[in-house]
């Protein structure tokens, strides 16, 4: 019955502006799924994806704070950087400097194992 | 904690994740179930992909007869918003009677009661 796992994910955490950020990534078929948060609370979730025409990815709140874009925007710069599908749910505080920074930390991690084309 | 050389890393992680795959009526079948503090995340897929991602929230009901009985209310957030996809998470969440809230995202190849009994036995064996 047991077959091997084709779904990797990835835990790792870093202390960024004093705070211990917590990340989960999982590589799917096409797309990826990014959790970074502070605590462990899954408050919302986003979906990007590139659009054909436009440079702009689409993306959408799938619940959640409306008015909270932290996941969206997100979701949307990391749906542009890997050309794929991103689900993203963020629930660190907003701060610019600390988004940021976030933002560069997983880019690391999603080109070190190998995305392909970032 | 002990002094690193990278101080930059520390504890793994605060949301457990546990994964479980196999075969089921020849379709590969992988779980992957995310234990948040206020929602369990968990995904169903035999595509490797989320697919459609469904909110599934619990209402207790205080019945005086029945005494209480948990009931489940499905949102469609993502994907197909028809009858079989309501009625798949229900069925599985009602089996998995969870104490939290549930995210579930669902992409199978087949839906027939057997795969999807199989599916969610393969997710019982994540909660343990």
């Amino acid at each position: 019955m047991a077959s091997p796992s084709q779904i990797a994910v990835s835990d790792f955490s870093e202390i960024i502006l004093d705070k211990t950020v917590f990340f989960k990534v999982m590589r799917l078929t096409d797309s990826f799924f990014v959790w970074v948060g502070l605590e462990p609370h899954l408050s919302n979730m986003a979906v990007a994806m590139p659009a054909k025409y436009g440079s702009v990815p689409s993306c959408s709140l799938l619940f959640g704070n409306k008015s909270d874009l932290s996941s969206t925007s997100l979701a949307q710069k990391l749906a542009k950087k890997l050309s794929k599908q991103v689900f993203v749910s963020c629930t660190v505080p907003f701060d610019q400097h600390l988004s940021v920074l976030v933002e560069k930390r997983l880019a690391q991690e999603l080109a070190l194992n190998g995305s392909g084309d970032l | 904690m002990a002094a690193s050389t990278n101080p930059g890393t520390q504890q793994k992680s605060i949301v457990t994740t546990k994964q479980a795959a196999a075969d089921i009526a020849g379709h590969h079948t992988e779980i992957v179930v995310n234990n948040f503090k206020d929602h369990l995340f968990i995904i169903a897929t035999q595509y490797m992909k989320l697919g459609t991602v469904v909110q599934v929230t619990q209402d207790l009901i205080a019945d005086e007869v029945q005494g209480s009985c948990p009931m489940f209310s499905t949102n469609v957030l993502l994907g197909k918003d028809e009858p079989l996809t309501h009625v798949m998470a229900k069925t599985i969440v009602a089996a998995l009677n969870p104490s939290k809230d549930v995210i579930l995202s669902l992409a199978l190849k087949d839906t027939t009661p057997d795969t999807v009994h199989a599916v969610t036995d393969l997710i019982k064996t994540c909660l343990r």
